[in-house]
């Protein structure tokens, strides 16, 4: 006990002395995407088009794609922060235990606190480590829902061995919003379809979650055309599930993500590690699949609209 | 063009890669949302917005058809616009758009999954003998005005397409058990199972009941079905498909001898097999082959006092059909379907041909339709088929719709339209002769020179869909001219000892009228349909072949034709349902009686839930105005109750 404080009291006073150091030697941020283009780079561009926006020179970025990531950098560049972009990044680079905090992004949120409480190992450092999840906070979701659906009370959940603790702080956000969830729990691939279809019997709508077991590249299919032919909407995890066929999704872009990081880093409490809590994005995105809208005979809200209904709530 | 096909390998690459994770350990990664997810509900997929449909379409859903609390499937079909249903008695069911009609209404066409159900012996539809449970029934899609175009001869007035569940949503088994008025025991059971790439549903069924009260019409309706759906890989898949019905049908009147009461024999069965394979999003090859077969055996002594006869009214029919089609996309504003079908019916029946000799009927048909966007906002339809056949020759039945949106929601649409009837084998080589011991009795002769009869038909359409209120509004206007109207008479003239009916083409008929369809939907679960149709019909009809005689066919056609359908869930667990249909002064042909009534169906299901057991149980209450009749006046409905049980069990 009595080490692990002396530990922290060393290092709290060496980040003290390299604050005060900043700005004859600038921050050094490690940017560790899981693999190269795509969103990990529109999230790296994000941040870097923060920063600059704002002059905030005195922080370094160091972009180390995980494939080419040593270990070693860790001790010769003393990073101040480590923004891990991908789920991958953020596991890898968590097992190497760094010695510096960890802000995880492009990520989905169980996946993340998991590696918060225990992807540094048994001799984790004690460092405040944070997160930006890529998945909305659930009364967002059921925000458009009631925005988008005034109808549609019932809603219809489906979750798995990622999700299943979910459910009672699914149901009771649904309550706050007089909308009633009703979930059913798989365990395997095959109860999908079969409770999925005991689900649409009876409910206005189904609302998608982040569990691979039910929402896998490969079930999105079939989940897709059994929510078609029941005649009931489904709300997607992304833009992508919109294109395939989904009624709408709120989602958060990689954009969106990068500059909520570089929004943080512009707070020398974070360089100093001190991270806030992880948290859900802050910006979001509506789409809206007006052509689903239109077979299922149901008016939908523009995206713009709907995303201007859902910026002005309070955040709950 | 090059571009469009490029893009293909890479999207079933990523899904080669999707699908490389192992079972029920996933890694929960940002692929969930960033992943691509190939379009399932693609344009081959979603409904054609009815906003873009070159005609009038009146779709009847599931819950609808349960709603109804109809038992058998005509009576669902009162609740499209300008539809009537005439019971010829408790085993036999006419279904006719805008009247016009007998016992054998042969001017529509009607088609389950893609295959045709038209009895090509007499024409028409014999809806108790159709291998089909209402149970199985996903939707059915009414078009209603001619559409020869794309479905060949004899979708004349109306086509009814009638789209069967896909074994994927059936999963489990099924058992409903129907019981009430007039002795009904009707029981259906069904299983489906498989995975999502091969999956298959088998019903089997028994409807009985005692049909009317004092006649002798009541049925045995043993049905079953098989179908199986299999995806070959990403872009080929085959639908097989079974069916069996068999069973009785009660007819004659009981202590007649000429006529006695006795018991039909029913055997039907189909096989069908469809291939689709994917071209792109937007393209699709189709080749669909199937057999129907079906017999009627109802052979009987008749006598009246010292004359006597055997009666032979055994009915054969067999059809073969081959049918290709494409559906291209060669620009971005045009969408091209063209096909082939080749097509093989033999029709017997001694007593109503004379000979043992099998009646063979090949057609082929060619048929080919485009549709083009040339501005955003207007689409032509533009199409035509050619048939051929044995009994009238080759004939074009072409098709020219514009729809133009006005604004978003608001379409007009005009179209004209050409199609034709081929006279059934029946007023072709019809020569039927009761052979007694005091010598021949000659009833019917065909005509094996009849030309099709022919319609023309324009119409001019609103649709207004107002999603916001949850309303659409379908208004269609429309003028139909049907002339070389096949029809028969006696010759009084040429055979004044024994004048038998004799069929000719000698009639014409107009009808001008308006037909409106409502739907509002207030919320899931809760709706209302309206229908009604405004129908002027003239014309003139042969009753005598010689000396000639006219008859005045107003009377065919109900001015007015309305229904209205209410549903509402109650509470998380229950549903009322209503449905109302009235029909205006009109009469069947021969044998129908002149008729006009209200009628009013309620229905009220509790659903129950136990684990993975589904069920529930519903009361339906039909005819709740009182006593009418829709066909004959000797067969009335009366109020009947029914009680239905059904379980799911997954």
């Amino acid at each position: 006990m009595a080490r692990i404080r002396i530990l922290r009291w060393l290092l709290y006073s060496w980040f003290a002395m390299a604050s005060a150091g900043v700005l004859a030697a600038p921050a050094k941020i490690f940017i560790v995407p899981s693999r190269d283009g795509g969103a990990y780079a529109e999230v790296i561009q994000a941040i870097q088009t923060g920063l600059e926006a704002r002059h905030q020179t005195e922080l370094t970025l160091k972009i180390l794609p995980l494939e080419t990531f040593q270990g070693t950098d860790l001790y010769v560049h003393r990073p101040a922060l480590i923004v891990t972009v991908g789920a991958e990044a953020a596991q890898r680079i968590a097992h190497l235990n760094p010695p510096a905090p960890m802000l995880h992004t492009l990520l989905p949120r169980e996946t993340a606190l998991e590696i918060i409480r225990s992807g540094r190992g048994k001799n984790a450092l004690s460092y405040h480590d944070s997160a930006i999840f890529l998945d909305q906070p659930i009364g967002r979701q059921l925000d458009l829902v009631r925005l988008a659906l005034p109808t549609h009370k019932r809603v219809a959940i489906i979750l798995g061995p990622a999700t299943r603790n979910e459910a009672a702080e699914l149901r009771s956000a649904a309550r706050e919003r007089s909308l009633v969830v009703n979930i059913a729990i798989i365990s395997q691939r095959d109860e999908l379809l079969p409770k999925l279809e005991t689900l649409l019997d009876d409910n206005d709508v189904l609302l998608s979650v982040p569990e691979p077991l039910a929402y896998h590249s490969e079930t999105i299919h079939h989940v897709l055309l059994t929510t078609y032919r029941y005649k009931i909407p489904m709300i997607g995890l992304s833009k992508g599930y919109v294109d395939a066929g989904a009624l709408l999704a709120v989602y958060s872009q990689p954009e969106q993500i990068g500059r909520q990081v570089s929004q943080w880093l512009g707070n020398p409490a974070v360089i100093g590690g001190n991270l806030p809590p992880p948290s859900f994005p802050q910006y979001f995105t509506v789409s809206v699949n007006q052509r689903v809208a239109a077979s299922l005979d149901l008016y939908v809200d523009s995206e713009q609209t709907l995303q201007r209904k859902l910026e002005a709530l309070p955040a709950r | 063009m090059v571009g469009r096909f490029l893009l293909l390998p890479a999207l079933a690459a990523g899904m080669l890669g999707a699908a490389a994770y192992g079972e029920d350990s996933l890694p929960l990664t940002e692929d969930l949302f960033l992943g691509d997810i190939p379009q399932v509900l693609g344009a081959t997929r979603l409904r054609q917005p009815l906003s873009e449909t070159p005609a009038a379409v009146t779709i009847i859903d599931r819950q609808m058809i349960r709603a109804s609390g109809a038992l058998d499937i005509p009576d669902v079909l009162r609740l499209v616009p300008g539809f009537q249903v005439g019971h010829v008695n408790g085993a036999q069911t006419t279904v006719t758009y805008h009247g016009f009609s007998d016992a054998y209404a042969r001017r529509m066409q009607v088609l389950v999954d893609g295959r045709s159900v038209y009895n090509p012996f007499f024409g028409g539809v014999i809806w108790t003998d159709l291998a089909l449970a209402i149970d199985d029934i996903e939707r059915i899609e009414v078009i209603r005005g001619p559409n020869g175009v794309t479905y060949g001869a004899n979708s004349f007035s109306a086509v009814i397409n009638i789209i069967t569940r896909d074994p994927a949503d059936t999963q489990g088994a099924y058992l409903r058990y129907t019981g009430g008025a007039i002795g009904t025991h009707a029981t259906v059971a069904r299983y489906s199972g498989g995975d999502t790439d091969s999956r298959y549903r088998g019903t089997v069924s028994y409807r009985g009941d005692d049909g009317f009260p004092n006649e002798e019409d009541g049925k045995q309706v043993r049905l079953a079905t098989f179908r199986q759906d299999t995806h070959l890989n990403r872009r080929d898949s085959l639908t097989f498909q079974l069916g069996y019905n068999g069973g009785t049908r009660d007819d004659g009147t009981s202590q007649s001898t000429t006529d006695p009461a006795r018991k039909v024999q029913i055997v039907t069965n189909f096989q069908q097999l469809a291939w689709k394979h994917e071209l792109s999003a937007e393209g699709e090859l189709g080749l669909q082959f199937y057999h129907d077969y079906y017999r009627r055996a109802d052979t009987f002594w008749s006598s009246a006092g010292p004359v006597h006869a055997i009666i032979d009214l055994d009915v054969f029919v067999e059809r073969y059909d081959l049918e290709f089609s494409h559906t291209l996309k060669p620009q971005a504003d045009t969408r091209v379907v063209w096909g082939a079908e080749l097509r093989r019916d033999q029709v017997g029946g001694p007593g109503w041909f004379g000979t043992d000799q099998m009646l063979d009927y090949p057609l082929y048909r060619l048929f080919g339709n485009t549709e083009w966007r040339f501005r955003p906002d207007w689409i032509l339809n533009a199409g035509a088929m050619y048939e051929h056949n044995d009994v009238t020759g080759g004939d074009v039945s072409p098709r020219l719709a514009l729809n133009y949106h006005v604004v978003p929601g608001q379409t007009l649409r005009t179209s004209v339209t050409r199609a034709y009837r081929t006279p059934a084998a029946f007023e072709d080589r019809a020569d039927a002769i009761i052979h007694t011991n005091f010598g021949d009795d000659h009833t019917h002769q065909g005509n094996p020179s009849l030309k099709p009869e022919r319609i023309t038909a324009y119409e001019v359409g609103y649709l207004g869909e107002f999603p916001k209120l949850g309303t659409v509004v379908d208004l269609k206007l429309f003028k139909e001219e049907i002339r070389d109207i096949v029809t028969s008479g006696n010759d009084k003239v040429t055979t004044p000892a024994d004048a038998f009916e004799r069929y000719v083409n000698d009639g014409e008929s107009t009808t001008n009228g308006a037909e409106l369809q409502l739907t509002y939907r207030m919320a899931p679960g809760t709706r209302a349909v309206f229908a009604y149709s405004y129908a002027h019909q003239y014309g003139r009809l042969v009753k005598q072949v010689a000396p000639t005689t006219y008859m005045d066919t107003r009377e065919l056609t109900p001015i007015h034709t309305r229904s209205l359908f209410l549903e509402h869930r109650l509470l998380r667990n229950t549903e009322v349902s209503l449905a109302y249909y009235q029909v205006d002064h009109f009469t069947f042909m021969s044998p129908g009686d002149p008729t006009e009534y209200k009628s009013l169906d309620m229905r009220v299901a509790q659903k129950l839930r136990f684990g993975n057991t589904r069920g529930e149980i519903a009361f339906v209450g039909q005819h709740m105005l009182g006593d009418y009749f829709d066909f004959d006046r000797l067969i009335v409905f009366d109020k009947r109750f029914f009680l239905t049980l059904s379980l799911e069990v997954r």
